[in-house]
């Protein structure tokens, strides 16, 4: 029976002008769109490998390991065409050296800050507003407009429980909701494939899976609601005024009201104490490495603070990212014991940094954590956090990733000490040999054509065993963080399609 | 077969729709009930399909109760409305198929179809046809066909003449005629005491809840029912 | 005749459901922000005096020597607007931390509280319950004004009672506007007792006067949906289609187009990256320093020791301020592609009435891009004032070379520039000026304009549908 009323549901909504309507709008925008996002997303992925090329070129000059300061970045996520989440917020790209903990300078890229004017555009906006649209006019009349049109009593003149019709209702409401979607996702996914640079992984096809599945249930969850409204009202006009109040309030209203009443109920420190703090550690460190450094035997003059002739930039860029080409042995054991201070004041003050960075992030977070379960009443939040959380592009992510970062910048670090025995080695700041630097001290005079001899005699350091930063999004972990709103999803669909059984059950035929 | 036993019905509003009714309809036997608008006709047609409770008293078909056990009275009733809209982007094919199914009918073939649609008199290339090109006439007619299809012992309709032209009122009182002799038990409620006349078997006359008067075929044959109607009416105003 | 209809409908409209729901959704939605908002703008004034005052006071102490008044970095901020509750503008997310000396303006910054790890959401100021949430609500009631007349059956009896067809759409309009103004007034209304009880701002004539002006064109906004509403009215015979197109449209012209802005910006111009600037900067730097091998300032342009004699000073100054100004123009030019990017998006989003009010809105209230624009290119105007009056000071004292230029430790080693304190009630200070409102006019005349086409195009479209619309 359930079927059969399913079955005539599905069949009468498929002949109707806004589901016409809404299934050719919404594929149409999904195949005007996601070519253009996905070029975007392609030309941010040329740009990504264009860039760890150029650091394993860079890796190829580095002569010495103390100018050995790669830079990892991270790769633009492929489903940020279907839901760019904070992609294009944060950063992108993080320096690696003692002195640094990745989470500190992999802030955000955006170098335009006008831009902010503009809200997101991904795919996803498209399923929130205009999928949820559509279901909201088909179910509005689902029961109010059978009883308008007389056939509900009909219907129930027969030997079938009201429980049946309901369900029968639910079920062609899927079944006719599942259509646009399944057509909107199909027709994304054949564009996204036909660029040559998108290849999607066995993971990748599990999360669209998932994706797939959180739009039907977003989707039938504004349906229930309509469902709802249909079976309290006796007239359809009134059941599609409640259910667009409805729609605006958990569409536009409480998306911008979540985060607007967050900022306001939950203020974070400004960005002004932070950097106070974070100058004042600086000066810190600037005046205990000076400090240290009087300590040891007084060296050429602008020796510490800047490269001299016979000192060389590494590849990787920076202002103190120097080594020397050659020098005098008595040198040796003055650059010895400056650089064991510097690493090791490095590393503490990476430490306080990140400390501070930590604080501050901690309650950006706070205020985040806020806007997000204040929005969770609506089930549009939900479903973006679902969304964004499946394709990798949400802050959890992100945090991952400098995670892995820190991980690694601590091998990077114990693969040089290795290399070195702990920086006592001169190979860590110079590949001359003995021999050289006993030359160069008893001919002061040919030290620069000594010096490029040198030069053109070493050749960059062997880097193979080098370990290469990886770090790939964890289909798994994904689907966890999309679990609590996935749930509280079907949680929606449920108490919404038990409110409405409980209506219409009392719910007046005549 | 269908049996009204001191039926009441009071609203939460305090009106008084039904005042211990009682009468039964017989198969193959139509019961014509009269009354103006509000006198508790419709509420009657309303607890039989257990739309709304009785507040005392019991309606019942084929000896099943139609509060206690709605759906398996259900089972042998079928109802023609007033208004019969339809789904109007269905064909009269689909609308049939669909009501027979619910009824519980299975395999029923073009033949059935056809054969029904001749019985209601609406020709057969009509079944092709969306409802919403259907004329009132032809709608009512349409849901003849449905509760044909459905052939239950019992049938309920309410004011199934309205609106519709003479020819076409005629035309349904012959579908009556039909029921009647396979036997169907038919209540109809009604305030058009012209056809009244022409194809009750019994007339009851209701007046703001109450059965005022019962009377046979025989008894309003030389009597005109009209002055039978309104003299209840009146006398009821004066007690 | 008019009159009556008019009376009709808006009797109608009062004792509707959906005239209670609006009601209530907009007046909420009036005051919460408003509250939201007063609390936070006087929290963020007091940030804004505490940190200007600071400027300041730092800037007095430099007045002990006029040459440290010229490399003194200025911090100059945003000052919270009380015409925001208007129309935000996205202040939070854009610059408002400007630093600066007499030689060099940096890129503006972030300034304050600015979260990067919340989605951008708009502000709920005035400007969004209007153009997001009145639109919607003129739809709600426009889509049966035709044909659910028509449904109903009383459309024919009007008709019938001959009245001609323009009276009837005249007095529908007339009587959606009144409906709409309803809420809208009462909503305002609210708002502006809150702020004025809160006493957070002196609001004087010339606030009252913008304030009038945005309340005047947001009726402009609005009758732009009810002529939209009334055309689909009378395109449909069904009002549960009219509703459904009416939805949809709204979804496309509300929230669709203006998303594609961020879209279109990207595509049409590229903004440089933080890289690409670094390295015009350092290419500017290297001509300059080519340019000083090559001597083109001047003998001994590059030395710079303590010892004057061994040094040019006239030669250091020009290299130096060839290099300064070398760095401004690049600085110059990736500011105003920013802008520029940021503008094109708002350009040819403006098929949306919803992105033409904003802006509109914004350029009366004196907030959004144009005010930081205006701020930025203020700043730069203060900036030769402050050059002026150093040089001014300068020349009066005989110790010094009268040189000014960007190099603090050679200014002051070789006396460039005097060393003498002045009064800090003589240095010029930066104040922000806001636009007259004549001005704000100007720069919105454009979108006015487009509003009350996009009125007449509705207008016309409506009042030829319904003459022929068919009332059977």
């Amino acid at each position: 029976m359930i079927w059969k009323i399913a079955k005539k549901e599905f069949l009468l909504n498929l002949m109707t002008f806004k589901f016409a309507l809404g299934t050719v709008l919404c594929t149409v925008l999904v195949a005007v769109f996601v070519p253009v996002l996905a070029d975007d997303y392609q030309q941010r992925l040329q740009k990504y490998s264009q860039q760890v090329i150029d650091n394993e070129a860079k890796l190829r000059q580095v002569k010495a390991y103390r100018v050995l300061t790669p830079t990892i970045y991270r790769r633009p996520q492929v489903f940020s065409v279907f839901s760019q989440g904070l992609e294009k917020h944060l950063g992108d790209s993080a320096r690696i050296d003692f002195g640094m903990i990745p989470e500190i300078n992999a802030a955000p890229a955006e170098l335009n800050p006008y831009l902010s004017v503009f809200p997101t555009f991904d795919v996803l906006l498209i399923f929130k507003i205009v999928m949820s649209a559509l279901a909201l006019l088909v179910a509005y009349d689902v029961v109010s407009g059978e009883k308008e049109q007389g056939t509900l009593g009909l219907t129930l003149s027969n030997r079938v429980a009201r429980g049946h019709i309901l369900l029968g209702k639910l079920v062609a409401g899927a079944l006719t909701l599942a259509v646009p979607t399944t057509v909107a996702f199909i027709v994304g996914l054949l564009l996204l494939l036909s660029f040559s640079s998108i290849d999607l992984q066995a993971s990748d096809w599990v999360r669209i899976a998932v994706m797939y599945i959180a739009s039907l249930a977003f989707v039938l969850a504004v349906y229930n609601v309509g469902l709802l409204f249909s079976c309290l009202t006796r007239s359809s006009a009134l059941a599609l005024v409640l259910g667009l109040f409805f729609w605006v309030l958990a569409i536009v209203v409480i998306p911008n009201g979540s985060v607007y009443l967050a900022r306001r109920i939950q203020p974070v420190e400004t960005a002004e104490a932070r950097d106070k703090q974070i100058r004042s550690l600086e000066q810190e460190f600037k005046q205990d490495l000076s400090a240290a450094y009087d300590q040891l035997p007084p060296g050429r003059g602008s020796e510490y603070d800047a490269g001299g002739p016979f000192d060389a930039y590494g590849p990787m860029g920076g202002v103190f990212n120097y080594y020397t080409v050659i020098c005098a042995p008595s040198r040796v054991e003055s650059w010895k014991k400056r650089v064991q201070i510097e690493a090791s004041l490095k590393m503490k003050y990476a430490n306080k940094l990140w400390e501070v960075e930590r604080d501050y992030i901690r309650g950006l977070l706070k205020q985040t954590g806020l806007a997000k379960n204040i929005g969770r009443i609506s089930p549009t939040c939900l479903y973006e956090n679902a969304m964004s959380a499946l394709a990798g592009t949400d802050l959890p992510d992100f945090q991952a990733w400098t995670a892995t970062a820190g991980t690694y910048r601590d091998s990077l670090i114990a693969y040089i000490r290795g290399k070195t025995d702990n920086l006592r080695s001169v190979s860590y700041f110079t590949q001359s040999t003995e021999a050289e630097r006993i030359e160069y001290e008893k001919n002061p005079e040919s030290g620069r054509e000594l010096r490029d001899r040198v030069r053109r005699r070493t050749k960059p350091l062997n880097l193979e065993d080098l370990p290469r930063f990886t770090y790939a999004t964890g289909v798994t972990q994904g689907l966890r963080r999309a679990g609590t709103d996935l749930m509280l999803l079907v949680v929606f669909n449920i108490l919404f399609y038990s409110l409405s059984f409980m209506a219409f059950q009392k719910y007046d035929v005549r | 077969m269908i049996e009204i036993d001191e039926l009441t019905k009071r609203y939460e509003d305090g009106v008084l729709a039904l005042d211990h009714v009682s009468y039964s309809v017989e198969p193959g036997e139509i019961f014509c009930l009269l009354g103006a608008n509000g006198a508790g006709k419709t509420t009657t047609i309303n607890i039989l399909l257990d739309f709304i409770p009785p507040t005392s008293g019991s309606a019942t078909i084929n000896g099943h109760d139609c509060n206690k056990f709605p759906l398996e009275a259900k089972k042998y009733v079928s109802y023609v409305s007033e208004n019969v809209q339809l789904y109007g982007m269905f064909t009269a094919r689909q609308n049939l198929a669909f009501f027979a199914e619910l009824a519980g009918k299975k395999g029923l073939k073009k033949k059935d179809y056809d054969d029904v649609m001749r019985t209601v008199g609406l020709p057969e290339r009509a079944l092709r046809m969306r409802l919403k090109h259907f004329s009132k006439g032809m709608r009512q007619k349409l849901g003849i066909a449905i509760a044909l299809l459905k052939d239950p012992p019992a049938i309920l309709m309410d004011e199934p003449t309205s609106g519709l032209d003479p020819t076409s009122a005629q035309e349904f009182l012959a579908q009556l005629r039909l029921l009647r002799e396979r036997g169907k038990a038919i209540l109809m409620t009604t305030h058009d005491i012209f056809r009244a006349k022409l194809i009750a078997d019994r007339v009851g006359i209701m007046k703001q809840g109450r059965l005022v008067a019962i009377r046979k075929k025989q008894d309003f044959k030389h009597a005109d029912l009209e002055e039978i109607y309104m003299h209840e009416m009146q006398a009821a105003e004066t007690v | 005749m008019v009159y009556q209809i008019v009376r009709k409908e808006i009797l109608e409209n009062l004792m509707s459901l959906r005239f209670t729901l609006s009601l209530l959704l907009t007046v909420s939605l009036f005051a919460a922000s408003t509250f939201i908002f007063v609390d936070n703008h006087r929290q963020q004034l007091d940030d804004y005096w505490n940190k200007t005052n600071e400027n300041l006071s730092a800037f007095r102490e430099r007045s002990a020597q006029l040459y440290k008044l010229a490399f003194y970095e200025q911090h100059v901020y945003r000052k919270p607007k009380l015409l925001a509750l208007c129309a935000g503008g996205f202040e939070q997310s854009l610059p408002g931390h400007f630093t600066f000396d007499a030689f060099a303006v940096d890129l503006p910054q972030l300034a304050g509280q600015s979260n990067f790890t919340l989605p951008r959401f708009a502000d709920v100021d005035w400007a969004f319950i209007v153009s997001l949430i009145f639109s919607f609500i003129a739809f709600v009631f426009a889509y049966d004004s035709i044909c659910g007349e028509r449904e109903r059956g009383t459309l024919r009896l009007i008709l019938a009672g001959a009245t001609p067809r323009a009276t009837i759409l005249l007095g529908k309009y007339i009587g959606l506007i009144l409906t709409l103004g309803i809420p809208l007034l009462l909503g305002l209304l609210v708002s502006l007792i809150i702020v004025v009880t809160a006493r957070v701002g002196v609001v004087g004539p010339a606030i009252w006067t913008r304030i009038l002006s945005i309340v005047a064109l947001s009726f402009l906004y609005l009758s732009i949906f009810v002529f939209l509403g009334l055309f689909v009215s009378t395109r449909t015979a069904r009002s549960s289609i009219s509703m459904a197109t009416l939805l949809l449209v709204w979804v496309v012209l509300i929230i669709l187009i203006p998303s594609l802005g961020r879209l279109i910006s990207d595509r049409l111009q590229r903004s440089p990256t933080a890289e690409e600037f670094e390295r015009a900067k350092s290419e500017a730097i290297r001509r300059v320093d080519n340019a000083v091998s090559a001597g083109k300032f001047g003998k001994n342009a590059g030395r710079r020791t303590s010892n004057r004699e061994e040094c040019n000073p006239p030669a250091r100054a020009r290299y130096a301020n060839a290099g300064a100004d070398a760095v401004n123009q690049v600085i110059e030019r990736h500011h105003s592609r920013m802008v520029a990017q940021a503008q094109t998006g708002r350009y040819f989003t403006c098929i949306s009435p919803a992105v033409v009010y904003q802006r509109m809105s914004e350029a009366i209230a004196g907030t959004g891009i144009s005010r930081c624009v205006n701020i930025y290119q203020q700043i730069k105007q203060y900036q030769v004032q402050l050059k002026e009056y150093i040089r001014d000071r300068d020349r009066e004292d005989p110790d010094s070379l009268h040189l000014l230029f960007d190099e603090e430790h050679s200014v002051a080693e070789w006396n460039a520039i005097s060393k003498r304190p002045v009064s800090f009630d003589t240095v010029p200070k930066f104040q922000e000026r806001d636009l007259a409102l004549g001005k704000s006019l100007q720069l919105a005349i454009w979108d006015i304009g487009l509003l009350a086409l996009f009125n007449l195009v509705f207008f016309a479209a409506s009042f030829v549908s319904f003459l022929r619309y068919d009332v059977r």
